[in-house]
């Protein structure tokens, strides 16, 4: 079942065509990655999700309610995390926790359990107490990633979650991610390190100039394409002007 | 609650900053401390006066000021003017014994100018009023010696127009003792002239017949004298031609016929003298002499009884114009009398006196400024940093992707400004209770106008914030607003001397409604109702103010699409 549903959504600045007849699904329970080169559009279809721009012409359901002029509905339903710290140094992880529980409307009580829930989920019980300004690079993250789930949202939108980190921190954060992907958290990543979606997506798509030129697994590409890497299938496409 | 939730994030976060203390305590703190000390020693006493004199010796009542120093040219005092070592200098001439000074000020520093001006002008017009004074009641001490002397001299017309009275009285009756000798005279004279034929006939009378016994006396002296010489021509022919003896005889015959000769002259001579005594003949030979004198005593009664006349119209004439000087004197003493009286009544003195009952103290006055000043710079640059430091945060964009309305966030944040400068706001107010002894009850509307006017910067400052992304220029931007206001106020010049354009927007700005409405709350101790108007303007700032901020965020946001 769909939890995301793009039909043909176009988006334009001026006479710019940023986003052309996008169409694609994201199934419930899914990891779904997106990848696409600098100005494919990656951008404003992530704050089209967010609820930040709206869609000039298609549709956009989310479990199969048009949320076109919703957009609280979705930011209500959607987490996102971005490779920045989007918490504020000053706080700790608590009152970040709290703060940000408190602007998506939940309840004191609901936030003490969500937070107690999400802190040994990312294995921060220790630092709850700790400003983030206080915290190591991949403690920031999970603490980002933690924030972002706070309101317990079905969508999960990551954006570059990985930069930054290392191989180790890298593989330890997607294990967090998987983590909370078995909690029930539909996931969408974008970034630009083709082999980390390979492994961890269950679905890839691929932004070119402003359109989902390829959707499916990482197996129903090597089928299609017959190449055994996600970013030799990405670069093809990529560097192929007729798809 | 969104908003209490978004307050107590925005305190922690504030709280936690070590550069928010510094912008909110440690900087007014210091303003503070640094104005307290520059308005406490403001003083007239630091205005230098350079003095060029000319020969004027012109000497300055003038107690504020401690400081003069003399100059040999004028040159040299304008030197002077621009380093601050003399605020004025002043020129003094002896003009035809009057002082002229000429006085420079500092017009490059209007607020010197004014100073210096309002002081010399003080120390002026106090020794012009001085010597004013001294001449005044030397003029006055003059008038009532005249008025005195007139007085005296009225008093000694009075006496002389008695003794001129009591002297016609005497005149009169001199007169008439006078014109009843002249009518006895008349009588005597002209019984008198009735008797002079006569006694010229008894002159003649007497004179013919002394006549003729004279020359028979002196025919007779001339015979014996003939005789005695022919006796002595023929004693001398005797004795020539007689013998001694018959000489001797002959001698002392002729020497006996010439001394009964003398003896007979001398007779004569006795009776000459005799007729020479006569009375009568005396009279009758004076008789001219007396007719001539009784003409003459007679020409004098009548001269004098007509001098007499004159002398009495003399005296009347004069008893006249004493009584006319009299009068103008008596009309110059009530003249001179009332000049006194307007003199002294019209005494004029210039006291220079405080319009108002306040506090004495410069800083007092001022402190409303100070506290405008405060509240104006940490109003716009605390909000304006607010945002600042929010929106260039990846926290604000995760803070906008919540289902969270933009006016929440516009609320949060003005309120958490708000209450740092509502904690200025009563530091500052507590400050005026103990150094300058504030009306508690003045509180409510010393806070309500620092309330709205604070809330207009704080929008204002939101909204720099908002719509200048780079921090620079955000803060620069504000900081130029703030010089804006500064300058569109009473601090570099007065605006009521600027036009009426200028003074419009003068009197639409924040600062100086802020300042004004300070003033009347602190110093003047006017009550609500007189400042109804100002905050009536205030609140439709503090509407627009909001709108615009709502918009700026509106833009941010859109910014960030």
């Amino acid at each position: 079942m769909s939890i995301l549903e793009f039909h043909n959504v176009k988006k334009r600045f001026k006479s710019n065509l940023v986003l052309s007849d996008v169409s694609f699904n994201v199934n419930e329970g899914e990891i779904f990655g997106i990848a696409g080169i600098s100005g494919s559009g990656k951008s404003v279809l992530l704050k089209i999700l967010l609820g930040l721009l709206n869609e000039d012409e298609g549709k956009i359901l989310f479990r199969g309610r048009d949320i076109t002029w919703k957009k609280n509905y979705l930011r209500r339903n959607t987490g996102f995390a971005s490779q920045g710290n989007m918490l504020f140094d000053e706080l700790t992880i608590r009152e970040n926790s709290y703060y940000f529980g408190k602007l998506y409307g939940m309840k004191r009580s609901y936030i003490k359990q969500r937070f107690n829930e999400l802190i040994n989920l990312m294995e921060l019980s220790n630092f709850g107490n700790i400003k983030i300004k206080q915290l190591s690079g991949g403690m920031k993250k999970r603490a980002n990633l933690m924030i972002a789930l706070i309101h317990k949202p079905q969508l999960l939108i990551l954006d570059e979650p990985t930069v930054g980190l290392d191989n180790i921190l890298r593989e330890k954060l997607w294990s967090y991610i998987k983590k909370i992907n078995l909690e029930g958290v539909t996931i969408i990543v974008t970034t630009h390190l083709l082999d980390e979606i390979q492994e961890n997506c269950d679905n890839l798509a691929i932004l070119k100039h402003g359109n989902i030129v390829s959707v499916g697994s990482f197996e129903q590409y090597k089928h299609d394409f017959k190449i055994n890497s996600f970013g030799g299938i990405f670069r093809y496409i990529i560097e192929n002007e007729s798809i | 609650m969104k908003v209490f939730s978004i307050l107590v994030k925005n305190i922690r976060n504030v709280s936690r900053n070590k550069g928010y203390f510094v912008v909110l305590f440690l900087f007014p703190a210091l303003l503070i401390l640094f104005a307290s000390i520059m308005f406490s020693s403001f003083s007239l006493e630091n205005v230098g006066i350079g003095v060029v004199d000319h020969g004027g010796g012109y000497e300055f009542n003038v107690e504020k000021i401690s400081r003069f120093i003399n100059y040999n040219d004028i040159e040299g005092c304008l030197d002077d003017l621009p380093s601050g070592i003399v605020n004025l200098c002043i020129v003094i001439d002896k003009i035809n014994q009057s002082t002229h000074l000429e006085v420079y000020l500092d017009n490059s520093n209007r607020y010197v100018q004014s100073y210096t001006k309002e002081t010399f002008l003080e120390a002026s017009l106090n020794n012009q009023l001085q010597d004013v004074g001294e001449s005044s009641e030397l003029i006055s001490e003059r008038l009532s010696l005249y008025s005195l002397s007139i007085s005296n001299a009225r008093s000694e017309l009075v006496n002389i127009g008695s003794e001129l009275d009591e002297q016609e009285k005497l005149l009169v009756d001199y007169k008439k003792n006078l014109t009843r000798l002249r009518e006895d005279f008349d009588e005597a004279y002209f019984a008198f002239k009735e008797v002079e034929p006569q006694i010229r006939v008894i002159q003649e009378q007497l004179n013919g017949s002394d006549n003729s016994l004279e020359s028979d006396i002196s025919s007779f002296r001339q015979r014996k004298n003939y005789l005695v010489s022919q006796i002595e021509v023929l004693k001398v022919m005797l004795a020539v031609q007689l013998p001694l003896a018959q000489y001797q005889e002959f001698d002392d015959l002729l020497t006996s016929i010439v001394d009964d000769l003398e003896n007979i002259d001398r007779n004569l001579q006795n009776i000459e003298s005799v007729m020479a005594g006569n009375e009568i003949e005396d009279v009758v030979n004076s008789f001219d002499g007396i007719v001539v004198k009784i003409e003459n005593i007679r020409t004098l009664l009548y001269q004098a009884d007509e001098d007499i006349d004159n002398s009495i119209s003399k005296i009347q004439e004069s008893k006249l114009k004493i009584q006319e000087f009299d009068l103008a004197l008596e009309e110059a003493e009530r003249d001179l009398t009332g000049l006194m009286g307007e003199i002294k009544d019209g005494d004029t003195s210039i006291s220079f006196k405080n319009s108002f009952e306040f506090f004495d103290d410069p800083t007092f006055l001022i402190f409303p400024l100070l506290i405008s000043l405060i509240i104006t710079l940490s109003s716009l640059v605390l909000s304006n940093l607010f945002i600042l430091r929010q929106v260039n945060k990846p926290s604000y964009f995760r803070e906008i992707i919540t289902p969270t309305s933009q006016i929440s966030f516009i609320f949060a944040d003005y309120i958490i400004n708000l209450f740092f400068i509502s904690i200025q706001i009563v530091v500052l107010f507590l400050i005026g209770l103990t150094w300058f002894e504030f009306p508690l009850h003045s509180f409510y509307l010393f806070f309500l106008v620092c309330f709205v006017v604070s809330s207009i910067f704080i929008f204002i400052g939101m909204s720099f914030g908002y719509l200048i992304e780079s921090q620079n220029l955000s803060m620069l931007t504000t900081v130029f607003l703030t010089m804006l206001m500064l300058i569109f106020s009473d601090l570099l010049i007065y605006s009521d001397l600027t036009g009426k354009f200028v003074k419009f927007f003068i009197d639409l700005n924040p600062f100086v409604i802020l300042h004004s409405s300070l003033k009347n709350v602190i110093v003047f101790n006017k009550d609500f109702f007189y400042l109804v108007p100002s905050l009536i303007v205030l609140f439709v700032m503090y509407v627009i103010s909001f709108l615009v901020t709502y918009l700026s965020r509106a833009i941010n946001f859109a910014r960030l699409e």
